[in-house]
């Protein structure tokens, strides 16, 4: 069964949890069949070319809204899976979802893609606009 | 000090009572009570079946009741207890709390009220809570897995017994197939033939020997009259496999049939394009067997495979009947087109491959990918993301019973290595994987819509093409189902937009597509759904498929498949190369041996048994809908189907061959054997 560095992936989860940390990304990989921490980085874009067709991964993204007198920080829980990841690998990441969420425990909204387009920052964005206050209250507990 | 009244219904299934210790807590508003023994004084509580009330005295108020919690304890061994549901009769209030699940080991159960709730209608904290903790759990229980590579994904639990208890079958031993198989040889009275493999029968006649015991009317026209080619003919618009015939719209070029060659059967003094462009012509082909590897398990019987093409022809009756088949798919002086004018037993050989390459594509795509995988799909997306209060999951849980249980065991036991799908099929070992790998790629969303399936075949004319029940009953069956789940969904969703968002939905829809259908853009399959008419459209899909679309080819097996010459499940010898050499000893030692053709017979008499206690199309008899306009719905829903079970019993009035399979009342509400 796969496991989690817990330690090293809550790091990496508090770095884009902190407004005042430039990481606004993260990613969370497979080390055979453990989920570690992959790149982090501070622009956008940089995080969509992770997500190649051939590849699955987890990410934890902070996104700044509002306007310059109240800015506010969402997150999103991101499960990309490329188009030609296998069976197999594509199975696990539906049950590997569970153990990033014991560590990713406040987003806004988390999203399952598999479509380049739908990574596009707009798109997060208005996904996440919308969600508002409708989600569960995940960060309650 | 309040007081409550608590009833208590447990499961009427064997085993479902127990002598376990269950305590009550209430957990309202404004605050839990605390937990309470139900336990009535020399009275033996929990039993099968059994209704059990019992007087609550709680030491605070609690307010308004939002939950009930179920805890089991052990009494003396582990009793596990099917609880079917509670209701709660406050100082002023009636709730019902449906349940209709296991309660296993040292366990407990949360309960909500029965009303249908969807995300944005829960305000309340603890409420949030307990949908989310019902998810995180199920998703745990509920895990996706690859049976084999480019297979739509399936449950994760190498064998019955690890499936969650809730999707379990009551009792294990009603589906072991190897049982069942056995018993029905046993009671076929063809146990005798059963280790006779490798021997051949003498002729047709022979095959009577493990027919003439159970034989129905159906299954008896067909061993009379198999070889017209009338009733070969009648099979693709009205058999077990009634999904494959088309309109010819033009002649394919790796069939090079002339008019000279097929003057004879026509009628209109056309040309054979004539005929074509008339709509005349309608072809069904075989491509997808083409270079499938045919089954090597057994080392002293060689099986063999073709992939024909047959070309059909609506005669000036407006009967089907077969006027050229092509063997193999890449013509050639070895692939000879055979003709109805050829020789009898040319002629009969090449309509027996046709039926065993039917056959093939019908227990493998027809049947096992296009109902049962699928079904299982929507099954295991729907109780990772819809929590039982939301109403779809209220809607489609009867529509799901025991399907991801019955291919469970079809894993373990069927479709395996040494499966008893290996033994008798000329597809078993490994050739029905490649099988489903190939035809994935036609599973599209759009051909699990029935009417726009009939259409992209070219069959949805009903007077140009009269006889095709199938399609006829299957429509106002669609029909029936659509207006149902448009009520249903017109009661809680007031518009597009409350759809667009419920996420819960978004994310059950999600899962069939990148889980299910592994993110395949081609499958058309949608990623979302933004429409009150596109919800119920899905919704339609889900329930026809699981239910009609599994009844019209399930259920006919027997009587289509027992008259093995038929319908044989392997051919032992190639398909012929050359015109004038076949003879009767040969076809009938290309047919399936003594012990296959037992074989054979047992599993389609098993697979076409009805369960006891079957739940019919719209029988909802555990209650998750507690809201009188989902009730009345139900009751329309009803009356609509009864009313087409009275048109297809007139239309069958006085047929030799009824079409029943769409009859509402022999329609299960799931795919379950």
């Amino acid at each position: 069964a796969t496991k989690i560095d817990k330690e090293a992936c809550r790091a990496a989860y508090n770095l884009v949890r902190d407004d005042g940390s430039s990481v606004i990304w993260v990613t969370f990989k497979y080390d055979g069949a453990t989920i570690v921490p992959g790149d982090q980085g501070a622009d956008y874009q940089h995080f969509i070319q992770q997500c190649t067709d051939d590849v699955r991964l987890f990410a934890f993204v902070r996104f700044t809204t509002g306007d310059a007198m109240s800015k506010r920080s969402k997150f999103a829980l991101i499960t990309w899976i490329g188009e030609d990841v296998s069976g197999l690998q594509r199975a696990k990441t539906g049950t590997d979802k569970t153990l990033v969420k014991e560590v990713v425990q406040n987003f806004a909204k988390e999203f399952v893609i598999s479509d380049r387009k739908e990574l596009e920052e707009d798109f997060i964005r208005s996904e996440l606009k919308k969600a508002g206050g409708a989600n569960y209250d995940a960060q309650s507990e | 000090m309040p007081s409550y009244t608590v009833t208590v219904a447990t499961g009427s299934q064997w085993f479902a009572g127990t002598d376990d210790y269950i305590y009550l807590s209430l957990i309202g508003s404004a605050g839990c009570s605390e937990k309470h023994l139900l336990d009535k004084a020399f009275y033996n509580d929990f039993e099968r079946g059994g209704r059990d009330s019992y007087d609550v005295t709680v030491d605070e108020e609690l307010g308004e009741i939002y939950l009930v919690k179920i805890e089991k304890r052990k009494y003396r061994l582990h009793d596990d207890w099917y609880l079917k549901y509670i209701t709660l009769k406050t100082p002023h209030d009636y709730i019902e709390f449906p349940c209709y699940r296991w309660i296993t080991g040292e366990g407990e159960i949360v309960l909500r009220d029965g009303c249908a709730k969807l995300a944005r209608d829960d305000q309340i904290h603890i409420l949030k809570q307990h949908r989310r903790k019902e998810l995180e759990t199920r998703q745990k229980q509920y895990r996706w897995m690859e049976w084999n590579p480019g297979f739509p994904l399936s449950i994760d639990a190498k064998c019955h017994k690890d499936l969650p208890r809730d999707i379990q079958f009551d009792s294990e031993k009603g589906v072991d197939f190897v049982l069942n198989y056995s018993k029905a040889m046993e009671n076929l009275f063809i146990n005798r033939f059963m280790h006779m493999f490798q021997s051949s029968w003498h002729d047709f006649a022979d095959f009577e020997k493990i027919f003439v015991k159970i034989s129905n009317t159906i299954s008896e026209r067909v061993k009379n009259h198999w070889q017209e080619d009338l009733m070969f003919g009648y099979q693709f618009l009205n058999g077990c496999n009634p999904v494959l015939i088309k309109r010819c719209t033009e002649l394919p070029k790796k069939l090079p049939v002339t008019t000279e060659m097929v003057e004879c059967s026509l009628e209109r003094q056309l040309s054979l394009e004539q005929e074509v462009q008339e709509g005349n012509i309608f072809i069904v082909d075989y491509e997808l067997l083409d270079g499938i590897d045919a089954n090597k398990t057994d080392p002293c019987t060689h099986q063999f495979l073709a992939a024909p093409i047959c070309l059909l022809y609506k005669n000036l009756a407006n009967k089907i009947v077969p006027i050229a088949i092509q063997l193999n798919q890449t013509p050639g002086e070895k692939n000879p087109i055979f003709l109805p004018t050829d020789s009898k037993y040319d002629w009969l050989l090449a309509k027996i491959w046709v039926r065993s390459s039917d056959f093939h594509i019908h227990q493998t795509i027809t049947h096992l990918l296009r109902t049962h995988l699928v079904s299982e799909v929507f099954g295991i997306a729907m109780y990772r993301q819809l929590p039982a209060v939301h109403p779809l999951f209220k809607l489609l849980v009867a529509h799901v019973r025991f399907t991801i249980a019955i291919n469970t065991k079809a894993r373990e036991q069927l479709n395996c290595e040494y499966g008893l799908f290996d033994k008798a099929n000329a597809t078993g070992g490994g050739g029905h994987v490649q099988m489903v790998q190939r035809a994935v790629q036609d599973l599209t969303y759009s051909s699990l819509c029935f009417p726009e399936a009939i259409k992209a075949r070219g069959m949805d004319n009903t007077e140009d093409i009269p006889y095709y029940f199938y399609r006829d009953d299957g429509l106002l069956v669609w029909e029936a189902i659509q207006s149902f789940t448009t009520e249903v969904v017109s009661i809680y969703y007031e518009d597009d937009q409350v759809v667009e968002e419920d996420q819960e939905l978004q994310d059950f829809v999600k899962d069939v597509y990148v889980y299910g259908m592994r993110g395949r853009k081609a499958s058309g399959f949608p990623k979302s759904i933004k429409s009150r008419e596109k919800l119920s459209e899905y919704l339609t899909v889900v329930i026809f498929t699981a239910s009609a679309q599994h009844a019209a080819v399930n259920f006919g097996q027997y009587d289509w498949c027992s008259w093995i010459p038929n319908a044989p499940p392997t051919m032992r010898a190639p398909p012929p190369t050359a015109k004038g050499v076949v003879t009767i000893e040969q076809i009938v030692d290309t047919l399936p041996d003594r012990g296959r053709s037992c074989w054979h017979l047992g599993a389609v008499w098993a697979l076409s048994q009805f369960q006891e206690n079957e739940l019919f199309l719209g029988m909802y008899p555990e209650e998750h809908f507690i809201e009188k306009p989902v009730k009345e719905a139900m009751i329309r829903f009803r009356k609509n189907l009864e009313a087409i079970v009275s048109v297809i019993a007139e239309r069958n009035k006085n047929k030799k061959l009824p079409y029943y399979y769409l009859s509402p009342d022999r329609i299960p509400n799931s795919v379950a054997i």
